[in-house]
């Protein structure tokens, strides 16, 4: 089930503001609303091509954020290609130097020797709000060949998260935010590209192809410019082909002993049912008590022991977490302060 | 949750507009004097922006989050031992919050079935200001693929719906759910592509409907309800049809068929299709116009399988004239009216016998009654769309 190319055809809704316009009889023509912003992103996301391994594909997106020839894109076995070369908007073909690899982001900073480049400056997606234009230039399907510009698709920010998804089944270390659109930018190509404002400002890099956890189909998002900025500030720092960084965060602490234990029937589904309460514990002061059922914590929902047990293990001494939980036909809103593991 | 209401206060500090329509939109840019063309184009795009904003706003209120506990778990889609897990390239149900739309302001929520394939132990709803309830599942409308919830609350804000008859293929439609975590319900825009889809149920769009925002609202630039976003098929199967979801076709059950199927879900009652047991023949072709030759004059009975209609008398060459009182010329249209039909109505069937106009009331029955009347050895509930044989 991979998505459809929506491809350049989503310029259709430029064409939409054509009965607005109709009304009105003169002014802008419908094509130029986006016309600026078209302009900069063509120029400005360059084409990738590299290695092909497995069920990767050999071709992708970069942005230039630097007038001589720092690309960033997303870490792909693209990369790993002995020749990887960028094609420009101009149609000049260059070698590729990897500067830096941000395993967490699953970004990479590229290097071309090129000077007098227009790219893009790295701001903010601040005061992008759900609803407001986007515009996303990729190379989708590998349809612009040669000195063909790539594609662009108009459509909305369609809001913001934090990402928890999975990239070919395994989880996807990068769990920050993420602009969603309602544009389809994971098809093959995708990866990489820029979305862009309607002034043609870039407000993220589009990721890589992953699932969403929360829904089990494609998440079309971007990494916000911040963080794009980010690893090109780090990159600067850290120049040469680095090695991967480590992607757990190793857990020193002994987690908080909350002084509660679940319902733990085995098998596949465990919902979080509470079992045993020890009196005077965290949780017994918070009023949990048995055959409640763990709803959520801190806002994150608790569908099973093991979500509780991950949320838990975050916990740290003194900290007030609000739970919820269903006790009988009610949800009961309870505090809970965590307290330091006994000795 | 809890951050929604304060962002909801910044959104609507940030923009005066309240509801704009596209007229209006256009009115707002065609006010400014003359002036460089890039203002002019800055105009425009920032209205229909705050258009589009404003619409979510409008009907954001009415939006519900919905989390289910429990239930039957997917089935994780593993690889052979030490290779690399096969990934996610069929569907699976996910564990991640859903969308429902506010039906009644006495508590009840309308979503869809697909929500709840899993059968969920525990459902709770969230409101737009951040209130939590438990939900409990009253009833299901399957051939449409809705469900309906209530909560124990009142004086919730309800929907401004829009009637069918007010839609024009071509006008701005706009999808919202709460299925990617997000605080406020992530938007979609597109067009309304077709209407009358689904046997006559449906509003189809190309704004992205997915799991994402089923059971949410299919709502218009000002942020009334055309619908509530199903996957394709609904009924029988309620996951099939979501590898659309990303092809620009997508489907809201119609907010009328939604009200008036409302009272007798709101009373409990689980709707399903009613049959009668009969099959027709019929000249239309799948695709194209039907054969001018052939007289749109009804639709001529081909079997009769033990059930209501042969009880009320019902035979083989029997034509149907009309259905409760409405001339039906073809099997198209009867079609429409008896999808709308659910076991226990009673519907009045014209029909032409011999040249001679009669008319008799039949009961419908739901698929498992016709089945049991019929044996095991023919299947009557069969229901092809194929121009040789159609329900019921």
């Amino acid at each position: 089930m991979m998505p459809t190319n929506r491809g350049t055809c989503a310029l259709a809704c430029c064409l939409l503001a054509g009965p607005v316009l109709g009304a009105v009889g003169h002014g802008p023509s419908a094509n130029e609303l986006f016309a600026d912003a078209i302009d900069a992103g063509r120029q400005r996301v360059v084409k990738l091509y590299g290695a092909t391994i497995g069920r990767e594909k050999a071709y992708g997106c970069g942005v230039l954020v630097s007038a001589d020839g720092k690309i960033v894109t997303v870490l792909s076995v693209l990369l790993e290609g002995r020749h990887v070369r960028a094609v420009l908007w101009d149609g000049r073909e260059l070698p590729v130097r990897i500067l830096a690899r941000d395993e967490r982001r699953q970004l990479a900073l590229l290097k071309i020797e090129a000077g007098h480049l227009p790219f893009f400056e790295l701001t903010s997606s601040g005061d992008l709000t759900p609803g407001d234009w986007v515009i996303a230039a990729t190379n989708a399907f590998k349809v612009a060949e040669g000195s063909e510009p790539v594609s662009v698709s108009v459509g909305l920010l369609a809001g913001r998260a934090h990402l928890s998804a999975r990239f070919r089944a395994r989880d996807f270390p990068y769990d920050g935010p993420v602009l969603l659109t309602d544009l389809i930018v994971t098809t093959p190509g995708c990866a990489g590209g820029a979305l862009i404002d309607a002034r043609g400002r870039l407000v993220g890099v589009i990721g890589k192809p992953v699932v969403g956890k929360l829904t089990n189909t494609w998440v079309n998002c971007a990494l916000p410019v911040e963080e794009v900025a980010a690893l090109v500030t780090a990159g600067d720092v850290r120049l040469g082909d680095a090695p991967p960084e480590p992607t757990t965060r190793a857990v020193a602490e002994k987690p908080a002993d909350l002084g509660l234990l679940l319902f733990d029937v085995g098998g596949h589904v465990r919902p979080a049912y509470v079992e045993r309460v020890r009196p005077d514990s965290p949780a017994w002061k918070a009023g949990l008590r048995p055959n409640d059922l763990l709803v959520s914590l801190d806002g994150q929902p608790i569908t099973t022991c093991e979500d509780f047990e991950r949320l838990a293990t975050r916990l740290r001494a003194g900290q007030r977490v609000a739970l919820v939980v269903k006790r009988g036909e009610q949800l009961q809103m309870l505090e809970l302060t965590v307290e330091p593991p006994p000795e | 949750m809890s951050n929604l209401v304060p962002k909801q206060h910044r959104l609507a500090g940030r923009v005066a507009l309240l509801v704009l329509g596209g007229a209006a939109a256009a009115a707002l840019w065609a006010q400014q004097p003359a002036s460089q063309p890039g203002d002019e184009v800055i105009r425009l795009r920032d209205a229909q922006q705050q258009v589009f904003r404003a619409a979510l706003r409008a009907v954001a209120p009415c939006i519900v989050r919905i989390d289910t506990i429990g239930g039957a778990m997917p089935v994780e889609e593993m690889g052979a031992p030490g290779e690399e897990p096969v990934a996610a390239p069929t569907f699976r149900q996910a564990d991640g919050p859903t969308t429902g739309v506010i039906a009644a302001a006495d508590g009840y929520i309308l979503t869809s079935s697909f929500n709840f394939v899993r059968d969920p132990a525990v459902i709770t709803i969230s409101l737009a200001d951040g209130r939590r309830f438990v939900g409990r599942l009253i009833a299901r409308d399957r051939p449409a693929g809705l469900t309906l919830l209530k909560i124990d609350a009142r004086n919730l804000p309800v929907p401004h719906w829009l009637p069918r008859e007010s839609l024009r293929p071509g006008q701005w439609a706009l999808v919202a759910g709460y299925g990617h975590g997000t605080a406020t319900p992530a938007l979609s825009v597109g067009v309304v592509s077709a209407l009358d889809r689904l046997d006559g149920r449906a509003v189809q769009t190309d704004a992205k409907t997915s799991p994402a925002n089923y059971g949410g609202p299919v709502f218009d630039i000002e942020g009334r309800v055309m619908g509530i976003c199903v996957p394709k098929a609904g009924g029988e199967d309620e996951i099939a049809g979501v590898e659309w979801y990303d092809s620009g076709i997508g489907f809201a059950i119609h907010a009328d068929y939604v009200r008036e199927r409302l009272p007798r879900l709101q009373a409990g009652q689980e709707l399903e299709r009613g049959l009668a047991g009969l099959r027709f023949e019929s000249a239309e072709p799948v695709v194209g116009v039907p054969d001018p030759a052939v007289p749109e004059d009804g639709v001529r009975i081909v079997a009769v399988a033990p059930g209501p209609a042969a009880d009320a008398g019902l035979r083989p060459d029997d034509v149907i004239t009309h259905l409760n009182g409405r001339p039906v010329a073809r099997l198209r249209a009867l079609r429409r009216e008896l999808v709308r039909a659910a076991p226990g109505d009673t519907v009045q069937i014209g029909f032409r016998r011999a040249g001679e106009q009669a008319a008799v009331a039949v009961t419908l029955v739901r698929v498992e009654e016709l089945q049991a009347r019929a044996g095991t050895t023919t299947q009557p509930a069969s229901q092809p769309a194929t121009p040789t044989g159609g329900p019921p």
